[in-house]
């Protein structure tokens, strides 16, 4: 709210300045065709700078009072007029001050170009340059000034020491890091106008047209400092140059300003952005940003989807992509990945944010569901996977297993056939062992189809779990708080957790025992498994888990694991179950 | 006969060698994968290699990549292939290029050694063998309007014992009926079917598989 009042405070400062900036420029005009001397084109063009600079300012500053630029064009006008209206003063004190301020305008106009749109500087780059325009021109100018001899009838009041030598030198100094500065600048505003996105780059253009004043001006100094005067036409160019530069300036804020036109249009195309990828599009249409994509906020994932749900992560610095975040009372909704030159147009991005706040929280909600889907389908895919997976080993143990050893029997039986008539007691022998080949392949048709379908749960929970635990080697207590007993589906799920938590103490936990809890309580089935081992699990270790977690989610379950390492492990299973 | 045989099940091996001693055939070798049946064969020449279809290192088809390169570069070295389980398909894979000296069994097979040996032999003198299970699924295949619905039962077992791979002179001594019966019904159910009438084993059983798939 504070930054409001100033603002509207400001809103009367360029009013007041206006007739302020009409008679400072008419003053000078004045002086300068009653000066006597002949008055040239040239002259008349680099007259009106100022002018031209403060009446752009003072209109771009009322039209956007928010934005800088308009209040740093205002500056620039009334510094360039410093020193032709202080020289005409008959005043040594006076001259002198003209000659020390001489220069200061180049400060402001730097940030201005710099600067532009918004007027605030992008860069550390930039503020070096800022601070350097402002070094040559305040500093150097100044210690310039100490040994210089003024012409004749105008003195010195800041004169230490008339040297003509050491003023050379300082002057010479100061030309050529104009130079350097000038062209800086130049390639820093082209590079940001090369790696804009194309629709953004019109709205740098003004920028560039500054930066080409610039280069005007590194070509002027360079030739007086080679051939020791000043081109013609060169100074022409810059006086048109810096005469119509604040005019592209303020037309293109207009421009900014129409594009908020576009506002209009976005809520328009709001109301008929239903479905993935239109909102973007609706969006981008907006800010002038093609590439724009919108990242949303799922707070059960912890992370951010694309409106297809799929997972998206935002980009870094440095990756050449923008991020502006989108809040909805307070917590996060959603992310705007765009080009970085939207940045320079902050009010736009906001405006359009704000008017797309209930779009983005609806479509949010249609990107969770998407999301939320995705893993559904994932978590299917990895049952069907596990299912097949399952088969495969069913498969491989039977033919490796129980066909096998019938077979190998079949045989045997086959030789003790031949074998009844010559040799009787030999067949009796080899019968003998078939029967028992038999029975073992018996004992392992039915452990194999336990690992199918634990035929013990027919008997409850309790009775699958305790002799679970009577075939594992570390000691296992048991604690059951059912007064009925769980659906069908929720025991199964239960027993398969029961089951795969023993066979990871055995595989990883070096435990010396294992309690385990089934209870119910306000329609949630809890099962748990808590073992003393070294701890350390986590649900990548192994299709296991994993496995485990789906089973128990299709169930509307979660399945949890804690493991500190060194701190045992705790496999907890929480399904509802309707009573 | 000489044989040689590749299981890497060292108990089935070792029962299927006791029972071909059993029926007077000569092993002359064993094997546990695919390079040793292959060196085996190299060293030994025998008239057969009995192959286990599942074989390591991955218990897919490694049996089956030998007994092709077993038919391809020493040709006279008949192949029979041993699996726990038949499927058309692969029988068709298998027989449908050249089913000259090749054989496709359950592994079951084996207990009826008599029959097996005959196989074996079969096999040895560049005759094929083919598992009755499959020739059994290829025939319940029946189609509407389909000539198979006109022969006669008698017929249709000597069709089958054709499709195992078996001469008239072994379908008679199966069948129990004279050997000119056995003519008559080949030559009824091959022109029944539309089939070139042929006297070669190997080129009949081909015909009749062809027909049977198609």
């Amino acid at each position: 709210m504070s930054s409001r009042l100033a603002g509207g405070g400001a809103k009367r400062l360029p009013i007041l300045l206006w007739p302020l900036g009409v008679a400072a420029e008419l003053a000078a005009l004045y002086f300068l065709i009653g000066g006597g001397a002949d008055v040239t084109a040239v002259d008349l063009i680099n007259r009106s700078v100022g002018g031209s600079f403060i009446g752009c300012g003072l209109i771009a500053w009322q039209l956007r009072p928010a934005n800088r630029t308009g209040r740093l064009m205002t500056a620039v006008g009334f510094l360039f007029l410093v020193e032709p209206l202080l020289t005409e003063v008959d005043s040594s004190i006076a001259y002198t001050l003209g000659q020390v301020a001489a220069n200061w305008w180049a400060i402001p106009f730097v940030a201005l170009v710099l600067g532009f749109p918004d007027g605030e500087l992008k860069s550390a780059v930039d503020r070096l340059l800022v601070a350097g325009f402002a070094f040559e021109t305040v500093v150097l100018q100044l210690v310039w000034i100490f040994f210089l001899d003024f012409p004749e009838g105008k003195s010195n009041v800041l004169l230490i020491s008339g040297d003509a030598g050491v003023a050379d030198v300082i002057d010479k100094f100061q030309l050529w890091m104009v130079v350097a500065m000038a062209l800086a600048l130049a390639v820093v505003v082209f590079e940001r106008w090369r790696r804009a996105a194309p629709p953004l780059r019109r709205l740098l253009l003004p920028a560039v047209a500054g930066a080409g004043t610039f280069v005007v001006l590194a070509i002027q100094v360079l030739h007086q400092l080679t051939v020791d005067e000043s081109a013609r036409a060169t100074q022409t160019a810059l006086a048109v140059a810096l005469v119509s530069v604040p005019v592209a300036f303020l037309l293109g804020l207009l421009r900014a300003q129409m594009a908020r036109g576009g506002m209009a249009n976005l809520v328009v195309e709001l109301r008929r952005a239903r479905g993935s990828r239109r909102l973007d599009d609706a969006l981008g249409r907006a800010l002038g940003d093609p590439s724009l994509v919108v990242a949303y906020w799922v707070p059960r994932f912890g992370s951010y989807v694309d409106s297809d749900g799929r997972p998206l992560a935002l980009p870094s610095d440095g990756s050449g992509r923008a991020t502006t975040l989108v809040e909805h009372e307070g917590r996060p909704l959603a992310a705007l990945i765009h080009d970085p030159s939207l940045t320079y147009q902050p009010d736009l991005l906001e405006a359009v944010c704000a008017a797309a706040d209930l779009a983005l929280e609806q479509e949010s909600l249609q990107a969770e569901l998407r999301a939320r889907l995705d893993e559904l389908a994932g978590s299917r895919a990895r049952i069907v996977e596990a299912g097949d997976a399952e088969r495969r080993r069913l498969e491989r143990n039977l033919h490796d297993g129980a066909q096998q050893n019938l077979l190998s029997l079949a045989f045997a039986l086959r030789l003790a056939e031949g074998r009844i008539h010559d040799d009787p007691q030999a067949a009796e022998r080899m019968v003998a062992e078939v029967r028992e080949g038999l029975s073992r392949s018996l004992e392992e048709l039915r452990e194999l189809a336990r690992g199918i379908h634990p035929a013990v749960l027919d008997h409850g929970l309790g009775v699958a779990l305790e002799s679970l635990a009577s075939r594992f080697e570390i000691p296992v207590s048991i604690s059951l708080e059912l007064a009925e007993r769980l659906p069908e589906p929720v025991e199964m799920a239960a027993y398969f957790v029961a089951s795969e938590a023993l066979a990871n103490v055995t595989r990883y936990a070096h435990a010396s025992r294992v309690t385990m809890g089934v209870s119910r309580h306000d329609g949630q089935a809890l099962i748990e498994v808590v073992d003393d081992g070294v701890g350390g699990a986590d649900d990548a270790r192994g299709s296991g888990l994993r496995g485990l977690a789906d089973r128990v989610e299709a169930l509307g379950g979660r399945l949890q694991i804690e493991s500190p390492v060194g701190g045992g492990t705790r496999i907890t299973a929480e399904m509802p179950c309707a009573s | 006969m000489r044989v040689v045989i590749a299981d890497d099940s060292v108990l089935l091996r070792e029962g299927l060698v006791s029972l071909l001693r059993e029926a007077g055939l000569e092993v002359v070798g064993q094997a546990s994968n695919a390079d040793e049946l292959m060196l085996k064969v190299r060293s030994y020449r025998p008239d057969v290699a009995i192959v286990d279809i599942r074989m390591p290192p991955t218990h897919t088809d490694e049996g089956l990549r030998a007994a092709a390169e077993i038919r391809s570069r020493y040709p006279e070295v008949g192949v029979l292939i041993l699996s726990q389980h038949v499927e058309v398909g692969m029988a068709m894979r298998l027989l449908a290029e050249n089913a000259q000296g090749l054989g496709y069994l359950l592994k079951d097979r084996v207990t009826d050694l008599d029959d097996f040996t005959s196989a074996l032999r079969r096999i040895a003198g560049g005759g094929s063998a083919l598992d009755p299970i499959v020739v059994s699924q290829l025939l319940v295949r029946g189609r509407e309007g389909d000539p198979l619905g006109r022969i006669t039962p008698r017929e249709r077992e000597v069709l089958e014992l054709v499709a195992e791979g078996r001469s008239n002179k072994a379908i008679a001594e199966r069948l129990v009926i004279s050997l000119r019966a056995v003519q008559k019904h080949v030559t009824s159910v091959f022109t029944k079917l539309d089939l070139p009438a042929t006297d070669d084993d190997h080129r009949r059983i081909l015909a009749v598989l062809a027909y049977l798939r198609s």
